[in-house]
């Protein structure tokens, strides 16, 4: 589905490469700086980077905005509403669904009592929930989530990747930030392990983080 | 069921306050048109109604509704508070047209002659942000640019007024540039008509992709829309609408700032729920300004643009004070 080869960007990723193939829930981890971030706006199409990206096999840049739009999602660490909208508001601008599946998605998130909040009165951990619904609303093909758990309490931290999961079993494909290495281990079916710029490991949460002492130093972070 | 009360978890319905606000447009203009100041059987009456009182409301509504529109579209698009339509320079630049049309002298020859080379210079400036468009991928350094050019242009117009010879022309722009919507003619409105409306529809079609702006620039993008998708129809439509009719009364402040911040009170925060209501808004605070103008006992007429920041800015300072929107604090 996503396949990325020899990406820079300079000074923070240096010889980028790796796949992505349908139905697979990829964890990626490193310290702080490493460049994890970085690496995820350049591959939803937000970083102009030197390589190659395919999605579907067509370089990125030749997707329309609209068609990428419909095909990947991607949540940035801090999502933010400058305008005070209600929850159902958002939901609503950035769901593309009809008032039904937002009513039902409101549900499923535990956000109805919330629907007529103002996004400015909601915490930080209600917010992240808020665009996570949305997202999932949109229902693309590659969920690009920045530290999706930040924020959230235990239950909700499993619930989303409870969701995660079941979304990856639907034949999509997730690449998300973590630096939770329990989850990772729980719940990836692959692990990516970025380290100074460098994609240094990747492979079953098994093999990679038994294997590496850089899980260590990953652990201590945050 | 559900998704009823979603429905109405969407915040006032727009349609209830577009209502309310037609409703009190309406009331205005029967008002200001029908104010018996000379008796109803005064052989002047319909004179009076259709040639001076009509062309008056119909001015104020369009500049009012411009200006109202365009000010919910910029503050939406750079999601900042202050951003108003004299941001891209248009005012500045129709000022600078007019006083030319005045200055040279070309007015006292053919009229028509100062809303046209208003609304040149009006467009003129956002042909070269167009332009530039490319070069521009965020908000603020833009507003830094608009107020630099407004700045430039304002300075320019004050070296014209020292180097002019002859004074008599200097009251006429004086008085220009405190906005008017006084002694406008059905020709002049009928030249700004089809611009002013060509603007609006553009403007009010941006509403789903201010929405999505919302959420910063990099979420807009992969939702499907950019900074720079909107850029041209939103410069093209201020233009049009803002430098048309601005054109024609002058400049009128405080409409284009105001009117949103006031609707937010009213039908939330969206962006896309605040363009209708901003229109109709913005066009009923020039009608009430307006009508506040006409019966001032004063000698000579109080100029609109004055009223407008009388009214608008210790109306706003109110606003900033009241509102706890983390906008504002």
């Amino acid at each position: 589905m996503l396949s990325f080869h020899n990406i820079n960007f300079s000074p923070v990723l240096r010889d980028v490469s790796g796949t992505l193939g349908p139905g697979q829930f990829v964890g990626m981890v490193g310290e702080n700086g490493a460049g994890k971030t970085t690496l995820l706006r350049t591959l939803a199409g937000l970083l102009p980077a030197d390589g190659v990206i395919l999605l579907d096999s067509k370089p990125l840049s030749q997707w329309s905005i609209a068609g990428l739009a419909s095909k990947r999602g991607y949540l940035t660490a801090d999502p933010l509403c400058f305008w005070n909208l209600t929850v159902a508001e958002v939901l609503d601008v950035a769901g593309r669904s009809t008032l039904e599946i937002v009513a039902q998605e409101m549900r499923q998130w535990h956000l109805w009592p919330l629907r007529q909040s103002l996004m400015h009165q909601l915490s930080s951990g209600e917010r992240m929930r808020v665009f996570l619904a949305a997202l999932f609303m949109r229902d693309p093909d590659l969920l690009l989530l920045d530290e999706p758990l930040q924020h959230l309490d235990p239950l909700f931290q499993e619930m989303v990747l409870k969701k995660v999961h079941d979304f990856t079993r639907r034949g999509k494909a997730v690449l998300a930030v973590f630096h939770d290495l329990e989850m990772v281990r729980r719940w990836c079916d692959g692990v990516w392990v970025m380290q100074k710029g460098r994609l240094v490991a990747q492979g079953t949460p098994s093999q990679v983080l038994q294997a590496l002492p850089v899980a260590k130093p990953c652990q201590l972070v945050e | 069921m559900d998704s009823k009360e979603a429905k109405d978890s969407l915040g006032k319905n727009p349609r209830g306050v577009l209502f309310v606000l037609s409703f009190l447009i309406l009331f205005f203009v029967v008002l200001e048109l029908l104010c018996p100041l000379l008796g109803f059987f005064d052989p002047l009456f319909p004179f009076l109604v259709w040639e001076v009182r009509l062309p008056r409301v119909l001015s104020a509504f369009l500049a009012g509704s411009a200006l109202g529109l365009s000010g919910a579209v910029l503050q939406a698009y750079f999601r900042n508070p202050l951003a108003e339509p004299s941001i891209l320079g248009v005012s500045s630049m129709a000022s600078l047209g007019a006083v030319l049309a005045l200055y040279t002298g070309l007015y006292a020859l053919f009229p028509l002659s100062l809303p046209l080379l208003a609304m040149g210079f009006a467009f003129l400036l956002p042909l070269v942000f167009l332009a530039f468009a490319k070069s521009f991928s965020k908000a603020a350094p833009l507003i830094l640019v608009g107020i630099a050019v407004s700045s430039f242009v304002g300075a320019l117009i004050s070296l014209l007024l020292n180097f002019m010879e002859k004074n008599y022309a200097l009251l006429d722009i004086i008085f220009w540039m405190f906005g008017s919507f006084a002694d406008h003619t059905y020709q002049e409105l009928g030249l700004v008509l089809p611009f002013w409306l060509l603007g609006i529809v553009l403007l009010l079609r941006q509403g789903p992709d201010l929405d999505l702006l919302s959420f910063g620039v990099d979420t807009a993008i992969t939702m499907g829309t950019s900074l720079k998708k909107v850029w041209a129809p939103m410069v093209s439509g201020v233009a049009l609408a803002v430098g048309s009719t601005v054109a024609l009364t002058g400049v009128v402040g405080f409409i284009g700032l105001v009117t949103p911040h006031v609707l937010r009170l009213w039908v939330g925060e969206r962006p896309r729920n605040l363009l209708w209501p901003s229109a109709l808004g913005g066009g009923l605070l020039a009608l009430v300004s307006d009508g506040v103008v006409r019966f001032l006992p004063t000698t000579g007429e109080v100029k609109v643009g004055v009223i407008t920041a009388l009214i608008g800015a210790p109306f706003l300072v109110y606003l900033v004070k009241k509102t706890k929107h983390a906008v504002f604090s």
